[in-house]
């Protein structure tokens, strides 16, 4: 091509650059979300993801016709987003992967009370005593051990009993982790500061392993890295899964510690409208449905979680809730997150 | 005036930063005193002249082999050696991870040769360096590449005429002119480790820009972050600075050649180690989390209930492809917009101006994502609250983030353009503003298009500001993939990990079949 463009040519050439650059900014301007937002919708800020949340959500709009969007993301991340925007949030609802993170949005006085009959559906313990919050499923703490290098017997009553030498370079866990963070405020609340710091001192000398989260410390525990991981005990069943459909045996099985042992606490996933919703009504409808039996049943059969309104049964091989003997520990008071991160960052756990 | 406009975008993060760590009390001073985060800040500056060191390494001998030689099947390399710039880094960490595991594929695989107890583990600085650079050499390599479309290559045969072999010819013959172009590509690279998160909390490497997203994950605490992240923002700024100064030392003009498409260099036996180079290459940085994908894929399929069906999870992916598609495009259309008359004025006119636009582009590419998703959401809540959540804040949001990475490129092909081309079409009757359009268009537009698909491949897999920005209910295939792969949903994360790979190797593919991308 050798032709030099005439001054025709290159004004055609020049209006055609114009519009190409200009129709992306045109689609903008006309659609301000590429996946259209149904009228009168309720916005739910999710920490918990999309393969779980999203068939829910769905019934709940089948059930009760009213549309909502979610929006995904980690329960800190949305936590933080909360936090920076304010009353101007959009979200109407937060779903909470932990008990704590809801505590902070309590602190900044961003959650508005629940009522009273939504609240009488789960026990004490597990929702917040100023009524600001309600758990939809428990989660209980244990160690995930490996079955190859391990048997059930091998394991500690206590989680106490992990600082011992033996169990040098065998340990997994996840320290910036929400539930493990609450964990430790949880021990610093029941047996004192010092006694939560000489366990994780302890478990520091036997160099436990950093994981990102506790998936991966499970996954640690599969692959050989470590032989048992701190975690939550539903990680299990979703990598189990995994494992099974690609016809291998997911070498893992979970322990849990003894009743009335600080090991043996029960955290939750919870929900709280924001007190600046201009769509209260709806959303106490998406809490309420949550806690009803269908959702419930959902939350026991899809994640094993603890169901926590009475009268659902739990998904199978798992130890009853009543049976963990949980500590008496009220996850609203454990609001001094701050003190654990300090504890933690003075003993270089943290950063 | 626009480039103090874009100037002033790019600042926004750094005001938020600065009114958040105001409020800075002595504990959170206490903590950045402490000899730990000097540790960190030395990891951070090890994994980060690391990477740049080996994006070098592997960017500019594969730009020269991909455009300037005979090696057999070269189109096909272009396109393989490029696409790992879509593969989002923590995608590339787990499958590093995945693979490297003590009862992992690679073990397995090597076990029977007997060098499985040779692998090394995936964990560690050395793992995060490895990883990165793997995820950045592309970024060296495709602004080399748009200079070296540029370079006449009569230097290098003549020196090749006077009896240099074709390494040492290009050597002294054409390195110094792509230095620019080189320490351009590598302050990117050494950026983007500085900032990112994702793949060093994977591998486990304890850099300043992890403990920063630490500290937003376990407490929420968005003080001693923004103080941390400012520091790790002065030390982006000492690298520009670097860069700065090298390419003062080596600025040259180079008279722009015509449009004489060079001569390959003939490699004879050379082409072997450079076939073994490029798939190596490739295969760590493309195939292996190809496959590790392809197993998520599998399993999914093994897994999906009642049998093989597979529709649901591909229908679940459009509506998140699409939306990528249309975010990233726009953003890659924003951002090169505003990106050239940064590169102009930071080629053309070395003053504060341009001092200062670097500097403020550089900086919202360096603050890490977590920080700098947050400030936008502040930003456009006290600017724009109407505005909050839509996808013409989103978009504009990305552009400025990536502003460093779509300019340089175009700086680069600016800058050889000499002045002389267009005084040459002013003497003969042009207007300035004709003479840019007539005869320095045609030859930045490799830079131009290289910036663009950077920024299109990088806004695709971007994930933080996305995270915080999209409009609610919307869905991309970057947050999907992150969502579900964290929390252990593998089956989960497979179809918009598939999707986002795809097409990205599609749109690599496409771009480097139009003639001006590839003028061989």
């Amino acid at each position: 091509m050798s032709s030099r463009p005439t001054r025709g040519h290159r004004s055609v050439a020049l209006a055609g650059v114009a519009l190409a650059a200009l129709m992306p900014a045109a689609a903008i301007a006309q659609s301000p979300s590429p996946e259209p937002v149904p009228e009168g919708a309720i916005t739910v800020y999710s920490g918990r993801n999309e393969g779980l949340v999203g068939p829910i959500v769905a019934r709940f709009t089948e059930v009760t016709g009213i549309p909502a969007v979610v929006d995904y993301g980690g329960t800190t991340a949305k936590t933080a987003q909360i936090l920076e925007e304010g009353s101007a949030s959009p979200a109407d609802v937060f779903f909470s992967q932990d008990a704590g993170a809801l505590q902070e949005l309590v602190s900044a006085g961003l959650l508005a009370p629940l009522a009273d009959e939504t609240l009488a559906l789960v026990p004490e313990g597990y929702r917040a005593a100023d009524g600001t919050w309600i758990g939809a499923s428990g989660r209980a703490r244990v160690a995930a051990y490996s079955t190859e290098r391990l048997t059930a017997d091998q394991l500690p009553g206590s989680i106490l009993e992990f600082t011992d030498p033996a169990w040098k370079g065998r340990i997994g866990w996840a320290p910036t982790n929400a539930s493990l963070l609450s964990h430790v405020t949880a021990m610093r609340s029941a047996l004192g500061e010092d006694a939560a710091r000489a366990w994780l001192e302890g478990i520091k000398a036997n160099e436990a392993k950093v994981y990102e989260g506790n998936t991966q410390a499970v996954e640690g525990v599969a692959n050989g890295e470590v032989d048992v991981a701190l975690v939550n005990h539903y990680y299990l069943w979703n990598l189990s899964a995994a494992a099974e459909a690609a016809g291998e045996t997911f070498p893992v099985a979970n322990h849990y510690f003894d009743a009335g042992d600080i090991g043996a606490l029960v955290n939750i996933a919870g929900l709280g409208i924001l007190a600046s919703t201009d769509q209260p009504t709806e959303a106490a409808a998406f809490v309420d449905f949550l806690l009803s039996p269908e959702a419930q049943t959902y939350f026991a059969e899809r994640t094993h979680e603890y169901p926590l309104v009475e009268g659902i049964p739990t998904t199978e091989g798992l130890v009853p809730l009543a049976d963990l003997g949980a500590p008496p520990v009220g996850l609203d008071q454990l609001e001094d997150l701050a003190g654990t991160l300090a504890l933690m960052r003075e003993l270089e756990l943290i950063d | 005036m626009p480039v103090a406009v874009v100037c002033v975008l790019a600042l926004i993060p750094i005001a938020y930063l600065l009114i958040r760590a105001s409020g800075v009390g002595d504990d959170a001073l206490r903590l950045l005193f402490r000899p730990r985060s000097v540790q960190l800040l030395l990891t951070s500056v090890v994994v980060c002249l690391g990477t740049a060191t080996g994006a070098i390494a592997l960017g500019v001998p594969l730009a020269w082999l991909t455009l300037r030689t005979d090696l057999p099947g070269r189109r096909a390399w272009t396109a393989l050696v490029v696409a790992p710039l879509a593969v989002p880094s923590y995608l590339l960490a787990y499958a590093f991870v995945a693979a490297l595991a003590p009862d992992g594929p690679a073990r397995d695989l090597l076990g029977p040769v007997g060098l499985a107890g040779w692998l090394p583990g995936p964990h560690g600085v050395a793992g995060a360096i490895v990883v990165l650079t793997l995820s950045t050499y592309p970024l060296v390599l495709l602004a080399t590449r748009a200079a070296l479309t540029r370079v006449d290559p009569s230097t290098a045969e003549v020196a090749r005429s006077l009896g240099d072999g074709p390494i040492r010819a290009f050597r002294n013959g054409t390195l110094p002119m792509l230095l620019p172009a080189v320490a351009a590509g590598a302050l990117l690279a050494a950026l983007y480790a500085l900032s990112d998160f994702g793949s060093v909390a994977i591998l486990r490497a304890d850099t300043f820009a992890r403990a920063i997203a630490s500290q937003y994950n376990a407490s929420l605490d968005r003080t001693t972050a923004a103080l941390f992240s400012l520091v790790l923002m002065l030390l982006a700024f000492g690298l520009v600075l670097l860069e700065w100064r090298i390419r003062r030392r080596h600025a040259i003009r180079v008279p722009a050649s015509g449009r004489r498409t060079p001569r390959p260099v003939v490699l004879g036996r050379w082409r072997w180690p450079a076939l073994a180079l490029c798939a190596s290459v490739v295969l760590l940085a493309l195939v292996v989390p190809a496959l590790t994908v392809l197993a998520w894929l599998v399993r999914a399929w093994a897994g999906a209930p009642g049998g093989a069906s597979i529709p649901a999870p591909v229908a679940d992916v459009l509506g998140p492809a699409s939306a990528s598609i249309m975010i990233a495009g726009s953003a890659a259309v924003v951002g090169t917009l505003l990106v050239v008359p940064i590169a102009i004025v930071q080629a053309r006119f070395p003053g504060r101006l341009a001092a200062a636009s670097r500097l403020a582009t550089s900086a919202a590419f360096a603050i890490p994502g977590i920080s700098f998703a947050l400030a936008a959401v502040f930003a456009s809540l006290a600017l724009v609250p109407g505005l909050y959540r839509t996808v013409p804040v989103l978009v504009l949001v990305l552009a400025v983030r990536h502003l460093a990475l779509g300019a340089a490129p175009v700086t680069g092909s600016v800058m050889l353009v000499g002045r002389g081309v267009t005084d040459a079409a002013r003497s003969l009757g042009d207007g300035p503003s004709r003479a840019a359009w007539r005869v320095g268009l045609p030859l930045v537009r490799p830079g131009i298009i290289a910036g663009a698909v950077l920024l299109f491949l990088t806004i695709l897999k971007e994930l933080p500001v996305s995270l915080f920005l999209v409009p609610p209910g919307t869905r991309t295939l970057a947050t999907r993939l992150w969502t579900e792969a964290t929390e252990g949903g593998y089956v989960a994360a497979a179809a918009p990990a598939a999707a986002l790979l795809l097409i990205s190797l599609l749109s690599v593919g496409w771009l480097l079949r139009s003639p001006t991308a590839s003028p061989a």
